[in-house]
């Protein structure tokens, strides 16, 4: 479990607050862009000192851990691409960590990704989930990972994300997303964020984007 | 858009045939075996000098990333706004208190100063442009220190070319720095610049169309190599 507690951090001019935040399972962090989540997703992960709090992970505290310590997975909000093959990247990471990288790539059904060149946003995403995920994460923070594919790479990103088991804030500004994907969503709104709030709209947003996603195929075959 | 393309490319060609024609009409090219001599020491000393500049340049432009680091820049950029005879007189009590005035050391050391913004700039354009996400991911999923810079230095493998390219062409074409510190052993600029004060226009004709015909394509090589690579 990802826990922050009395926490507060101020970076480009923008202050966010945290009283509590539990992340047990899938947690939306939703927000209006410009709101601040990136600070607190930055900070979360070490990149930004705050003001106060704590940080905890399955009840150990990691506030002061430099960011390359910490148990979290980090996907940032704009989409990196190394400079080496897929594979490459798998096995370089695996490497770093100690650990074998086949399963994360049957988890993710990234046989056929590892072997091509040229990836689309969606599949490059993937690899990035598969790289953090080697990391073998105690909680994961992922600053709009969807934002800038479009549907179909969205669905392919959200149905992975959703196979999941490892605690996840997922940071949007996309209620249908949050809607999609979270068991509770927590929101960001004039610097503080919310207690959480159960998401009982999950079976509704699923229905909605499978259909839309039907509807999308539908379309492109014409 | 078609007309506009033939107008700019029509602008180009009259440029440049202003510059070139009328030489080649005026004059038959009068290489003399001194002039290949300083063509062949600055293609040395330019790559020695890019040697030196670049790496330099590269952990300058790593080490000033960090928002805090980067109000240090103008200590290694400042010599592009200075004039370099100025840069020239600078240098002077240390080239000439350690015996370096007229050696190789001193044209090299000249090429470097005036160089270093060239291969600074390129190379912090190009680790910004990677964006701080980037370098947040590769030290989220475990990466460290070095890791992450020579990852960075993957990715910008373009740039560090283009960065090595220019930094040369800056060292090769450099004149006001040598006119103080070193006018030996001859570079190209020092060749054609005493020449013309000795004999005038006409005879080193010869030696400026062909430093520019080696300018222009190496410059189109790179346009094209640059092309190439971004579209990849």
């Amino acid at each position: 479990m990802l826990e922050v507690v009395d926490y507060a951090v101020r970076a480009y001019g923008h202050r966010v607050e945290v009283k509590e935040l539990r992340v047990s399972s899938t947690t939306a962090l939703l927000g209006r862009n410009g709101s601040g989540k990136t600070i607190l997703a930055r900070s979360l992960l070490g990149f930004l000192r705050p003001e106060r709090g704590r940080v905890l992970i399955e009840g150990e505290e990691i506030t002061n851990l430099p960011p390359e310590l910490r148990p979290i997975g980090y996907l940032p909000q704009h989409q990196v691409s190394l400079p080496i093959k897929p594979l490459s990247q798998l096995q370089y990471v695996a490497r770093l960590h100690g650990s074998d990288w086949n399963w994360v790539v049957e988890r993710l059904g990234l046989r056929r990704v590892i072997g091509k060149e040229g990836l689309s946003g969606g599949e490059r995403q993937l690899l990035n989930l598969a790289t953090v995920l080697l990391k073998r994460p105690k909680a994961l923070v992922l600053d709009e990972p969807t934002s800038h594919l479009d549907f179909a790479n969205k669905l392919l990103v959200l149905e992975a994300l959703r196979s999941i088991d490892v605690p996840t804030l997922f940071i949007t500004h996309d209620p249908l997303e949050a809607s999609f994907l979270s068991d509770e969503i927590v929101t960001l709104r004039d610097g503080k964020v919310s207690a959480p709030v159960r998401n009982s709209m999950k079976g509704w947003a699923i229905d909605v984007i499978s259909e839309a996603g039907e509807l999308y195929n539908e379309y492109l075959r014409y | 858009m078609e007309r506009l393309q033939a107008f700019c490319l029509f602008i180009a060609l009259a440029y440049f045939s202003l510059l070139t024609v009328p030489a080649l009409i005026a004059y038959s090219p009068s290489l003399e075996a001194t002039f290949l001599d300083a063509l062949l020491n600055t293609a040395l000393l330019s790559t020695l000098a890019t040697s030196v500049s670049v790496p330099v340049g590269t952990v300058v432009a790593y080490g000033t990333l960090p928002r805090s680091w980067r109000l240090t820049a103008p200590l290694v950029t400042f010599t592009v706004s200075v004039p370099h005879t100025a840069i020239g007189v600078l240098l002077a009590p240390s080239v000439f208190g350690a015996g370096l005035a007229d050696t190789a050391a001193a044209v090299t050391l000249a090429m470097v100063v005036v160089s270093l913004p060239m291969s600074f700039s390129v190379l912090r354009g190009a680790f910004a442009s990677l964006g701080v996400g980037y370098v947040e991911f590769l030290r989220g999923i475990g990466v460290r220190g070095l890791g992450v810079a020579l990852m960075m230095l993957r990715s910008t493998r373009t740039a560090l070319i283009s960065a090595s390219l220019l930094t040369w062409f800056r060292c090769f074409s450099e004149l006001g720095a040598f006119l103080i510190l070193a006018q030996r052993p001859l570079t190209v600029g020092v060749y054609v610049y005493e020449e013309f004060l000795r004999r005038g226009a006409g005879p080193v004709t010869g030696a400026s169309l062909a430093l520019l015909a080696v300018a222009l394509l190496v410059a189109f090589l790179l346009e094209r190599w640059t092309e190439g690579a971004g579209s990849r």
